[in-house]
Formats: C-alpha cells, structure tokens, sequence
C-alpha cells in the first residue's frame, strides 16, 4: 500500500485509526514509524482542537503517501487559521520560556520530519525523505540518534 | 494509560504505563495535582513502561516540575526508553528535567 487516507470528526474516531496508521508507518519507515506517529498525533490534535475547535460536525483528512524517496504526510482541517503563524509564534514563544506548557507540538513535528510546511490555511504537510542516508539512520532529523548515526 | 501514585509526607511516587494521549494527560494532571495537594514538594515518575507521551503530556510534566519548584523541591524523572524519551530530546525537556 502506497497511500493511506482517514478521515474523522473526532479523537474517538481518529483513536480507531491509529492501529492502521501505525502499521503503515511501520512498512514504510521501519523503525523510525513510532516517532512519526508522535508528529502525525501532534498535527491531527492541532487540527481537531485548534482548527475545528472540536465542532464535531467539521472533518479532519489525513493523508499519507509515499512518492519516490519522500513521504508525505498532510492533514488538513476546516478551520481558516494560517498555521505558518501559530507555528511562528509557538517557536519564538519556546525560545523565549524554555518552561511553556504550550507549544511543543510544533517543536515535534518540525524535528520529525526534513521538511514542514503549510500550503494553504488549515493544512499542514511533513516531508520525509526516505533517501539511503536517512533509511540506514535508526531515527527521524531531530533526534540525537540520528545526528550520531548520520555524523559517523 | 495506566497509572499509580503513593504519597509519603512530602514526597509521591509515580508509575506510568501504557499510551499517554491528550485525554490522558488531562486526568493524569487532575489526580496529580489532587494527590499532591499542599504537601508533595518531591515527585519521581517512573515511565519506562510509557510507550507514548504528546506534547500534551509534556505539559503536564512541566506544570508539575513548577509546582514542585514552588515548594523549593525536586521533580525526577525515571527510565525513558524509545519514542518517549526521543520526544524530550526533540523537545529538549531532556536538558530541564532531571533525568535518571
């Protein structure tokens, strides 16, 4: 399988998911799959709290797919926020209290992936790059493991 | 998730296990803050039967660690294994937390 797609209303409904999220993630980026899945859990919370601000009646879509040596993962709310600039304010908001209760999300997907973006309001898209390099490393950009494993 | 808390004078022992999602962490917060009450100024937590923990969790955590540094007391954390303890180093909680 080459693309996965969910889509849901509620944490309930995602939490149905999760298992089959799981094992494609575990297929396509081996070890490295129960990291990601912490990112894709930090998007769809932001989606389902912050962009539909739990209305149940709007949908959260979830999307993976792998594409060459990339894989890449978007999820997409109803809501009209421009997530660029939360993440913005999330970041400077980390550098300047190291003890915020708030805003690691961001932190986590952008440490899990090699690219974040966000291509229009409401979305958010993850690069991995599935490259030699990145496939023999045991874990995602962010982590120590990785920066040793690539070093060496 | 599971999780069990002793209170001993000022001190409280926890042991998490299982998935810490968001709902999670909210009644982990409650019965944290509840357990601790105007007392507990020392706090371990064992985690390395955690398998899962979101920034939402993290939170938490970090509440509980001010709480405790409020009280002129220590907040430990034990045993991070896997994606939980990769997470802390994401978010370089690893680098605040006393970690054993």
């Amino acid at each position: 399988m080459k693309s996965l797609e969910k889509v849901f209303r509620t944490r309930k409904e995602f939490e149905m998911h999760i298992r089959v999220i799981r094992h494609f993630l575990a297929a396509h980026v081996s070890r490295r799959g129960d990291l990601l899945f912490v990112a894709i859990n930090e998007a769809v919370n932001n989606a389902l709290f912050h962009g539909n601000r739990n209305d149940p009646s709007k949908k959260v879509l979830l999307h993976l797919s792998q594409k060459g040596e990339e894989l890449q993962i978007s999820v997409q709310d109803e809501g009209n926020r421009l997530d660029r600039d939360m993440f913005f304010r999330h970041r400077s908001r980390e550098d300047a209290d190291p003890l915020s209760e708030h805003g690691r999300g961001f932190m986590i997907m952008e440490g899990c992936c090699d690219r974040l973006f966000f291509p229009k309001p409401g979305t958010i898209c993850m690069i991995v790059t599935l490259n030699e390099k990145t496939l023999g490393a045991s874990r995602l950009p962010g982590t120590n493991a990785y920066k040793e494993e690539v070093r060496s | 998730m599971k999780m069990n808390m002793n209170v001993q004078g000022n001190r409280m022992e926890v042991h998490l296990s299982g998935y810490m999602y968001v709902e999670d962490a909210t009644l982990f917060r409650e019965e944290a803050i509840k357990k601790m009450g105007e007392m507990v100024s020392h706090v371990e937590i064992h985690m390395g039967e955690l398998q899962f923990i979101d920034s939402a969790g993290m939170g938490v955590l970090i509440s509980l660690y001010k709480r405790c540094a409020k009280r002129g007391g220590t907040m430990v954390l034990h045993n991070l294994r896997g994606s939980v303890k990769e997470v802390f180093e994401l978010t370089r909680l690893d680098q605040i937390f006393t970690i054993k």
